[in-house]
This record gives C-alpha cells, sequence and structure tokens, in this order.
C-alpha cells in the first residue's frame, strides 16, 4: 500500500515515515500544502495522511479543495487540534479517520490498516477470487492455503488493481505506482509486470481496456 | 436607595414640586400681607391726617360736642360712628388741660398707649400692629404727636381692626392653596409623563437586550433618541469585541494545541528510539506528562469559553446529526449501533462549536465503554418554568459507579496544577461537560441506563438564556 504522508514538522515527518516503511508500507512525504496536492493529482496513493497545520495553507480548506476536485482517497488527519468541533469538522470536510498527536505508533498503524480495510470494502482486508486468496493486510497471496511468490512491484500492480475493483487503472498510474523514485522505466514496463500476473494468478479476471489501461473484475462477497 | 429609576425621579419631582410650590406660597403670602398693610396703612394715613386737621379746632378752643360726628362725616364713612366697628380715631391733649376726643366707634373705650412708656416723636407716623382694643379687637394704629401754636402737645391716632385684613389673607391662602395644588398636580402630571417618556427608550433597550441574552439577536437593535443611541452604539461595539475575542481566544488556543502538541509529539518519538535507555524513558515519561497537562488544560479552557456564547444559539438537531456522523467514521471499526432519536428542530442555547465539544465528550465515553449500541434521544422538557430540551445519551456498557454529578472534586481549582493526580482521566471528560453545560444554564446528572444496561448521561439545555440557573 502507497501512502503519502502531509506532515510540516520535519522530525515528525522523517519519524512517521520510517515507522509507515518499517510497517511494510510505500510512504511518500510532503511538507507543505502545495506539494501534498502535486502528489494527490498524480493518483498514485492509497490513503493520505494529513496533518492540519501546514505552513501554506490549512488542512482542512485543503481537503475540501482535494473532495471537490473529485478526489477520493481515504485521508486520515493528524493533527494536533484535538477539540470535538475540529474532529467534526475534519470529517464534514472529508477525512475518514482522525487522530491526534501525540500519538502512539501502534495504535496509528492500526487505524491506518482498518483505513484502508474499510476503503477497499472488506473486514479483514482480505479479497477471495476462486481459491485465491489475497491479503491486502499481510501483503501475502495464498493458493489453497500455499503462498505464492510474488516480486514487490507484482504485489504493487496486483494491490493497486484489487483495491480498484471494477475500475480502469490506466498504464500510467500503474507505472508511476511502480517507479517512483527516479526510476526510469521502459515503456512496456507495466505490459511485461501484468503478463507476469496474469500467469502467475490466473484465477483473476484482469481485461485489457485497450488504448485505456487494465480493470480487475471481482466477484461479489468477495471479501471476508 | 430606591431600587428603580422611575421611582427615583418621581421622588425627586415631587420632592422639588412641594419644596418649590411651598417657598412660593410662603412668598406669596407675604407680599400678600405686606401689600394688604401698605394698602391699609396708607388708608389710615390720610385719616390720620384728616382727623389732625381738627387739632388745630380744638387748640383755638372751639371744640364742640358734635366733634365726633363731624369728624366721621368728614372722614366719609359710617364705621367710625357706629360702636366697635373697629375703625377708630382719638385725639388727646397731653399738656394741661387735658382732654380726649374719640370717634363714636369707640363708645366708652379708649385707645391704648400706641407706645407705652415714651413719647412718640414729633412730626413723625409711629405704626403699631396687634394692639388689643375695645371687644378684645386687635388693632392696626397710626399715632402721631404734635405741638400747636400756642405750645400745647397732642397726640392723635386712629386704628383699625386688623381682622378684616386677616380675613382677607386667610381668603388669599384658601384660593392660594387650590390654585397651587392645581399646579403642583399639573406639574407631577408632567413629571410622570416625562418619567414615562424618559424611561421608555431604557425599557426598549432592556427589551432588545434580552433578546441579544437569549439568543434572538446579535445586536442592541431599534431606533433610539440620541443620548440612548450612543449607549446602545457602544454597547454593541462591546458585543462585537467580545465575539471577536472569544473568536480569537479560540483560534489560538487551536494554534497553541498545534504549536505545542507538535514539537511534544516528535520528542515523545525521538525517545521512542532509544527505548529502554534510562535517559529516554524519563524524557518520554515528562513528554507525556506535559502532553497530558496541555491536553488538560485547554479542555477546560475551551470549555470555560463557553461562558461567552451570549445570545447564540444551535439547532441541538444539526449538531447531533453532524457529530454523529462524525463518529460514526471514527468509530467505525466498532460498528455499534447508534440509535438516534430527536426532532427536526430544537433550539438550544450556546454556541454550536461548544455543543459539539459537549457532546463529543459524552458521546466518546458512551463509544468508548458500549458493547454494540448506543442511543441517543432528545426530548422537550421545561425546567423551572424554563422550556428546553432533555438529551439522553445511553450505553450497554458496563455502567457508571458513581451516579451523581460530582465526581471531580470540587476544590480542583485549588490544588497544585502540576500535580499528577490532576492528570487528564476518565473525569476530564465530565469536567469538560459540566462547565459547558453549567455555562449555558442547563443540568447534567450520570445515571444507570435503564434502556441499554448501561451508562445513561442526561443533560438538560435551556432554548434561551436563564437569569438563574435551575437547580
Amino acid at each position: 500500500m502507497r501512502l503519502l504522508l502531509v506532515e510540516d514538522d520535519p522530525e515528525l515527518r522523517a519519524q512517521l515515515a520510517a515507522e509507515l516503511r518499517q510497517a511494510g508500507f510505500a510512504a511518500d512525504v510532503a511538507a507543505s500544502a502545495r506539494a501534498a496536492t502535486a502528489w494527490v493529482r498524480e493518483g498514485v496513493h492509497d490513503l493520505i495522511i494529513l496533518d492540519l497545520g501546514l505552513p501554506d495553507g490549512d488542512g482542512v480548506a485543503l481537503l475540501k479543495a482535494w473532495r471537490a476536485e473529485g478526489v477520493s482517497i481515504p485521508v486520515l488527519i493528524l493533527t494536533a487540534r484535538d477539540a470535538w468541533f475540529e474532529k467534526v469538522s475534519g470529517i464534514e470536510a472529508g477525512a475518514d479517520d482522525y487522530v491526534t498527536k501525540p500519538y502512539h505508533p501502534q495504535e496509528l498503524l492500526a487505524r491506518v490498516r482498518a483505513l484502508f480495510r474499510r476503503a477497499v470494502g472488506t473486514s479483514n482486508g482480505v479479497v477471495t477470487v476462486e481459491g485465491l486468496v489475497i491479503d491486502l493486510m499481510a501483503q501475502q497471496v495464498r493458493r489453497n492455503g500455499q503462498p505464492v511468490p510474488l516480486t514487490a512491484k507484482e504485489w504493487s500492480l496486483l494491490e493497486a488493481l484489487v483495491t480498484r475493483p471494477g475500475r480502469v487503472v490506466t498504464k500510467d498510474f500503474l507505472r508511476a505506482r511502480l517507479y517512483h523514485d527516479g526510476e526510469d522505466p521502459d515503456s512496456n514496463t507495466v505490459e511485461v509486470f501484468m503478463a507476469r500476473l496474469r500467469r502467475k494468478l490466473p484465477e483473476l479476471h484482469l481485461t485489457t481496456e485497450r488504448g485505456l489501461g487494465y480493470r480487475l473484475l471481482l466477484p461479489r462477497g468477495r471479501g471476508s | 436607595m430606591v431600587a428603580t429609576l422611575r421611582a427615583q425621579w418621581i421622588l425627586i419631582a415631587l420632592g422639588v414640586t412641594t419644596l418649590s410650590l411651598a417657598a412660593l406660597a410662603l412668598w406669596l403670602q407675604n407680599e400678600f400681607h405686606d401689600h394688604l398693610e401698605e394698602l391699609a396703612v396708607a388708608e389710615l394715613h390720610h385719616q390720620l391726617d384728616e382727623v389732625t386737621a381738627v387739632v388745630t379746632e380744638l387748640s383755638g378752643g372751639d371744640a364742640s360736642g358734635g366733634l365726633p360726628q363731624r369728624v366721621s362725616e368728614q372722614l366719609g364713612d359710617l364705621r367710625w360712628q357706629k360702636p366697635y366697628s373697629g375703625w377708630y380715631w382719638q385725639i388727646e391733649r397731653r399738656s394741661e388741660p387735658r382732654g380726649v376726643w374719640t370717634s363714636r366707634s369707640l363708645w366708652d373705650q379708649r385707645l391704648p398707649e400706641a407706645v407705652e412708656g415714651e413719647e412718640v416723636p414729633l412730626g413723625r407716623v409711629h405704626r403699631i400692629s396687634s394692639v388689643v382694643g375695645p371687644d378684645g379687637q386687635k388693632l392696626l394704629v397710626l399715632a402721631r404727636t404734635l405741638v400747636t401754636e400756642e405750645g400745647s402737645r397732642w397726640r392723635v391716632q386712629v386704628a383699625r381692626d386688623q381682622a378684616q385684613l386677616e380675613w382677607l389673607e386667610a381668603d388669599f391662602r384658601h384660593e392660594l392653596a387650590w390654585a397651587l395644588t392645581g399646579v403642583a398636580a399639573l406639574l407631577l402630571a408632567g413629571g410622570l409623563l416625562q418619567s414615562y417618556l424618559g424611561i421608555r427608550p431604557l425599557q426598549q433597550v432592556r427589551r432588545a437586550l434580552e433578546a441579544v441574552r437569549s439568543g434572538q439577536t446579535e445586536q442592541v437593535t431599534g431606533r433610539y433618541p440620541e443620548e440612548i443611541a450612543e449607549v446602545v452604539a457602544a454597547l454593541n461595539h462591546v458585543l462585537a469585541t467580545l465575539r471577536q475575542q472569544n473568536e480569537a481566544a479560540r483560534t489560538q488556543l487551536g494554534a497553541l494545541a498545534h504549536a505545542l502538541k507538535t514539537p511534544l509529539a516528535a520528542i515523545v518519538q525521538i525517545t521512542r528510539e532509544g527505548a529502554g535507555q534510562p535517559w529516554a524513558m524519563r524524557i518520554e515519561a515528562q513528554a507525556e506528562l506535559a502532553h497530558q497537562h496541555v491536553r488538560h488544560y485547554l479542555a477546560l479552557a475551551r470549555a470555560e469559553a463557553s461562558r461567552a456564547a451570549l445570545g447564540k444559539r444551535a439547532n441541538l438537531a444539526e449538531v447531533l446529526a453532524k457529530t454523529l456522523a462524525a463518529f460514526e467514521t471514527i468509530f467505525a471499526e466498532r460498528a455499534l449501533r447508534w440509535e438516534r432519536c430527536w426532532p427536526a428542530i430544537c433550539w438550544v442555547v450556546g454556541d454550536a462549536r461548544d455543543l459539539i465539544e459537549l457532546l463529543g465528550n459524552l458521546l466518546e465515553n458512551a463509544a468508548r465503554h458500549a458493547t454494540s449500541a448506543v442511543a441517543v434521544e432528545v426530548t422537550p422538557e421545561t425546567c423551572a418554568g424554563e422550556a428546553g430540551w432533555r438529551l439522553r445519551i445511553d450505553d450497554d456498557g458496563p455502567g457508571f459507579a458513581a451516579t451523581a454529578s460530582g465526581a471531580v472534586p470540587a476544590d480542583e481549582a485549588n490544588r497544585d496544577a502540576s500535580s499528577p493526580e490532576l492528570l487528564p482521566r476518565a473525569g476530564l471528560g465530565m469536567t469538560v461537560s459540566r462547565t459547558i453545560v453549567s455555562a449555558l444554564g442547563g443540568t447534567i446528572v450520570w445515571t444507570h441506563s435503564e434502556r441499554l444496561g448501561g451508562c445513561c448521561v442526561s443533560v438538560w439545555l435551556p432554548e434561551r438564556f436563564q437569569t438563574r440557573s435551575p437547580q
């Protein structure tokens, strides 16, 4: 799962990013509203952790603007503002959860995972397709109880598709998701990884939308 | 000390009117008395001159027995001849051979000595009042002493009964009393009208302030006389300033929370990196303590700020709807069942943010302890004659041990503010809730929930701000 952490305090930002990466999340960071908006427009994240007191704007106003633009990425507000009217205001603006500072890392990670599960539409973050069990929290795929080995990039691709079931996921999006640290992929890299994924997981109903991207169809009640 | 301005004005008007009219009456009576007496003296003076003219005749030995009749005719008034009529004259030769001639009206009496024991100076007319005359009459007497050419000394006196003057004065007093009573009535009526007209703008201001206090308007409205309009403008300025200060204080509280908690969070995170080190544990403990103090006092400061919600009202239904929506999101993992029952409109006093703070604390407590369900109900209820709304929040948790609202010690404010005993605990939410409810003039109590078996918090909030808090 790829997260965007928006936090202006450098010490806290570094600590939090390290904790998230340690917990298995891919984490990008932004120190300002402007940088955060630039990331959000790329649309490559599964969840945003947003501080409200940013140097170049208020987090609540920023979130409202994102929602008004149609950004539907789950947002967890992480802030020092702990008044209830501020929490209600944050949720009204479109936040999906609200955690106050100082936070306990374990609690924050649990809230992030829970929010991710809710965003995917499952109660435990597990998606089942014809005997294939995709555990989004454990980042693991099992077939008849046996693990199916996937590389990090294959998993990233699969996660992007599973968390957006029924929707067209563009190649550009997948490419940006796969390579986000200055890597320079070949033009057909996404197709190569998609072909590998189809070979390893033939149970998936993965279709190619010509000129657009890919779509994963999941059966109803796929979550458990 | 008179309690009302109107009573003060009326009393002052009454006092001033009474004193003024009494002084006026006294002055008018004196003036009238002096005027009457001057008139009487002038008339007597003329008559004294007439009588004095006879002295020459008497001095020449030409007196005759018909003198009184002749003098009286000369004076042209029959009262000089009627016994004890009150009009008298008397001529007295005070040298030998002595003799006394009097008006017939004196009959067998004599006028008393005008000036006892000494002579009236020659050529001067002496006036004496209240001389006791015949039949007990009080006389006004004019006396003159003269010396004729042959050397004899004469005393001439004329007198009149003062009773007539007194009767005129009494009649004048009577008329004056009625006239002044009428004037007093008019002045008092004017004073009452003035007090009514003067008080009316103040009563209008009072009603407008009541509307502000009860939340109907935010400012004192209406048209007023210039003098009152300036006061109203100043009042509105004060109200606006208070609101601005309150808003600024709330903003600064939020900024303070952010400014303190973010570095505290960083400190805690840094110390967790050095977990196991004694210094790290000590720093983390102090940072946690500082954070809890900050949280505690910021929460109380926000609750206290609710006292400045003068004139504000909010629809509890709307506040509940948005607060519960936030709770459903924040407590989504708990999968609680939220039972709702409230009317679409239920206005209560207070700023919406304070009500959210109140509901947030109460609902958080319920949500944290509930097993599966939280019920929220709002019903209309009149308390101590004041219309209001009863809010009940029930949960199916383990229940609340204390059944009274006094869970927080009353002397908390006097204790050491840095004491760990004062750190936020389960009671902080209760303290915050009680502070807000108290500021809004409501009541709050925690009891056993008959509905869901856990805890029930029951809050009553008035529709409008009250002058007194219900017991």
